[in-house]
């Protein structure tokens, strides 16, 4: 959710698009200012549009405070600011984010800053956690051949951030070598499979049990 | 073969869409994320698949694995888009997260009361089903499961926004609480609207559960929150449990006006509804649950005495897409769809014991 472009302070619910000379300019505005500029009377959603649009047109006439063009611009100016916007370790950018509103990985919380937090404090009942925490501790890992894959796989990820990097360089020899050992490690890897195909369930348990009786008897 | 024999056998366990009254059932999810590792939406597969090993290693712990008797994992990619749309209709898999993607691994108790995500928006999403409104059993079951499995992987976690994951409107506690409820009697006096819109302030959202052109096919929605920072778990539970609760005793007191004030008329709306499904030939979903929905409000009412909760919950569950093509073991077109539903409601139906016992209508 955004804020409204004029108070900057409330969350905006009543967007109102205008098109000039086939351009499309939005305005995104909170009910209190949309009440005072005169947009809207009372509740929005039982506003006809029509109505609302006769009223926009007007406002626009007599307000001079009130320039779409303006607030606009200023929405443009705010996009370039948040264009280089990009987090640093997993190199999601803000943009993207905005898109399709998943973030990247846990540091795009912190790498986001201020931005994240305002959209989190307006959509969210508070904006401080309180509830379940994790446990102090974690039982250390103990399976070697899970920790050992999962080493092997982010040696993958780099080998393979390696590889392309050689090809942009146009080093070829360098590339040729890691591309052998990509695939030696997928080999390595393939050896484990995740889940073992099963084509049909195994035994059910009330099978087991009929043997079990079976045998008693 | 178009469902997967796994899914066959969840899909032969009775339903949970039988509570008591108005409130049909509570589902719960949970969404969290290693510590570590990229989330789903950006990861590489060699990235997501660590996470599935990871987790999967977790879940067969001792502890862990004593709370998931009876559990079953397939790869997502070995689901059909039938087994899928099957784990939608029982409410075991979230509408957005059916897509098939990398390493995504689904894992299923077979009474379906509880199944797991591996890879869907977050690392791992809980969900677990019970019948009627049932909040705390629930959250104690889950948050046991939860806090076995953070005993072995440390999850993403933030001291100001709690548990982080993919959307940030989840941040926080990452639960999302849902209770499916049965609304005839509001929709009919008119007032289920305005109530359901009043829902927003406390922070909650209604949905349709089986939408048709915008409309909840069979009185039934989905009420669930729409914050998961800043309220603790047991909190928003609570005050939901409140609420629902609230708007199934408005729901009921309803019902006893409209049953008091229009008897002819009510009964007269469940015998329609009995006989449309008795006499049908093809029906479709939409219509189908129309007539169910007189046919529950009936049965909570006394009038089809013989025509349990159980059996409502099962024919609301038989008579969807899915299901019906899981029944039949083959794939359905709508008007072939809407024929073995017709079959199925007739079989069902055909017997003395779901008639209506209307008693003397003459009186009123």
């Amino acid at each position: 959710m955004m804020l409204c472009q004029i108070c900057k302070a409330n969350p905006a619910t009543i967007h109102i698009q205008e098109i000039v000379n086939g351009e499309t300019n939005t305005l995104h505005i909170c009910p209190e200012c949309a009440k005072k500029r005169n947009l809207v009377e009372g509740n929005a959603a039982n506003s006809h549009f029509h109505e609302m649009l006769e009223r926009l047109t007007q406002a626009i006439a007599n307000s001079a405070d009130l320039k779409l063009a303006e607030l606009f611009e200023q929405k443009q100016q705010e996009e370039e600011e948040t264009a280089d916007l990009q987090c640093g370790v997993c190199g999601t950018s803000w943009h993207a984010y905005k898109k399709n509103g998943k973030v990247g990985c846990a540091a795009c919380y912190e790498q986001f800053g201020q931005r994240i937090l305002e959209e989190i404090r307006l959509n969210q009942h508070g904006s401080v956690h309180s509830g379940k925490t994790p446990p102090e501790t974690v039982e250390q890992w103990h399976d070697p051949a899970v920790s050992e894959r999962i080493n092997l796989r982010r040696e993958l990820e780099r080998i393979r951030k390696g590889l392309d990097e050689s090809i942009r360089r146009e080093e070829f020899e360098q590339a040729a070598e890691l591309r052998d050992r990509i695939t030696a490690i997928e080999a390595e890897l393939k050896t484990a499979e995740l889940i073992p195909d099963e084509s049909a369930p195994e035994t059910p348990p009330k099978k087991t049990r009929a043997r079990g009786r079976r045998k008693s008897s | 073969m178009i469902f997967h024999p796994r899914i066959r056998h969840v899909a032969a366990k009775g339903p949970v869409f039988i509570g008591q009254g108005p409130i049909l059932s509570t589902f719960l999810s949970l969404s969290r994320n290693i510590e570590g590792f990229q989330f789903p939406a950006t990861a590489s597969a060699n990235i997501l698949e660590s996470v599935a090993e990871l987790t999967l290693a977790a879940m067969h712990h001792e502890d862990v694995h004593s709370l998931l008797p009876s559990m079953f994992q397939i790869k997502h990619e070995l689901l059909t888009s039938s087994d899928r749309d099957l784990l939608v209709e029982r409410e075991l898999m979230d509408h957005s997260q059916t897509d098939i993607a990398a390493c995504r691994v689904f894992v299923c108790a077979e009474d379906g009361s509880t199944s797991i995500l591996l890879n869907g928006d977050d690392h791992i999403w809980l969900h677990m089903t019970a019948p009627g409104s049932a909040f705390r059993e629930t959250w104690d079951r889950m948050s046991t499961l939860e806090s076995a499995l953070a005993r072995h992987l440390r999850f993403a976690f933030h001291p100001r926004f709690g548990y982080l994951t993919g959307s940030p409107s989840l941040v926080g506690t990452g639960l999302k609480i849902t209770f499916l409820i049965h609304l005839p009697a509001l929709g009919l006096s008119g007032r289920r609207k305005r109530i359901l819109e009043r829902l927003e302030d406390a922070g909650l959202a209604a949905a349709p559960y089986f939408p048709v052109e915008g409309k909840a096919a069979g009185n039934l929605f989905l009420i669930s929150n729409r914050t998961t920072l800043g309220e603790r778990e047991e909190d928003l539970g609570l005050r939901m449990t409140e609420i629902v609760t609230a708007i199934s005793r408005e729901e009921e007191r309803t019902r006893a006006e409209l049953i008091n004030r229009q008897k002819l008329l009510f009964l007269n709306a469940c015998g329609r509804a009995y006989g449309l499904l008795r006499n049908t030939y093809l029906i479709p979903t939409s219509e189908a649950l129309d007539a169910l929905s007189i046919m529950k409000l009936g049965a909570d009412s006394g009038v089809f005495r013989h025509f349990t909760r159980q059996d409502w919950a099962e024919l609301l569950l038989e008579c969807q897409p899915a299901h019906l093509c899981c029944s039949m073991n083959m794939n359905l077109s709508p008007v072939e769809r809407g024929k073995y539903r017709a079959t199925r409601f007739r079989e069902r139906l055909n017997g003395p014991e779901a008639a209506p016992e209307t008693g003397d209508e003459t009186e009123t």
